[in-house]
């Protein structure tokens, strides 16, 4: 869960599937995450207020995005939360049986 | 069946196709709707973990069922050879395994008290026996031992 405080109100930014879903028709295509185009992003903030802030002013969530700051680092954060929503539907680290090792 | 998503990049079209073709699996191991779609996505886990552990429950019984049916017949067996001649009882069936380690302690324990009561009724046993011929001997004041 990503937070802040922005205008003295207490923002927490975060997905589950059904604002991951959301997020993707808002035009956020994680396949192509790796570029993450500045509209891409935009649709990725704007998705993460969705989970615990759905009533929020589209002009408010591109007011905030124009002043965040470590907008690199966030990037990350949110993608991860995002990525999250997915990677939790697969077999996991400890799931599996195929042993490997490193050489 | 499809346990969760492995890994198959080249059939990933978009994420409302990966949710839609997990969410009858979560569905079939008791998530609801509404925890899939609106609960936390580690929730997945839990639930993947719980099945795997219902799973095992469900195997074990099904072996002890088993196993209780292939040993009642075994103690019946006796009574059904008909060229056995005179009176077979069948064996006992005897108790139930131990399953958890408090049965087990409980079994080893209850064990340890007979072998204990069977000591001390072995050592009454041998001190009446001495006691009863000391009797004999003072009843008969000409010391003769018969």
């Amino acid at each position: 869960m990503i937070r802040f405080k922005y205008d003295n109100v207490d923002y927490s930014l975060g997905f589950n599937r059904k604002t991951a879903l959301a997020t993707e028709k808002l035009g956020f295509n994680v396949s192509k995450a790796e570029e993450l185009p500045l509209n891409s992003l935009l649709s990725l903030f704007r998705g993460s207020f969705l989970l615990n802030h759905p009533m929020i002013d589209e002009e408010k969530v591109y007011e905030i995005f124009g002043k965040i700051g470590n907008r690199s680092e966030l990037e990350q954060a949110l993608l991860s939360e995002y990525i999250e929503s997915l990677s939790s539907l697969m077999i996991g680290e400890n799931e599996g049986n195929v042993e490997w090792t490193k050489e | 069946m499809d346990e969760g998503v492995t890994d198959d990049s080249s059939s990933f079209r978009s994420v409302k196709e990966v949710f839609e073709s997990c969410l009858p699996f979560y569905l079939s191991i008791g998530m609801s709707a509404a925890q899939f779609w609106e609960g936390e996505p580690s929730l997945a886990v839990a639930y993947r973990k719980a099945d795997e552990i219902k799973r095992e429950n469900m195997n074990f019984t099904a072996w002890l069922s088993g196993f209780y049916v292939y040993r009642a017949l075994l103690c019946a067996s006796p009574v059904f050879h008909d060229f056995i001649k005179g009176d077979v009882e069948p064996i006992p069936y005897g108790e139930p395994i131990a399953l958890t380690e408090d049965e087990k302690q409980t079994k080893e324990e209850k064990a340890k008290e007979l072998e204990e009561k069977k000591a001390q009724d072995d050592i009454r046993a041998f001190l009446e026996g001495l006691i009863q011929k000391q009797k004999q001997r003072e009843e008969k004041p000409d010391g003769r031992n018969d």
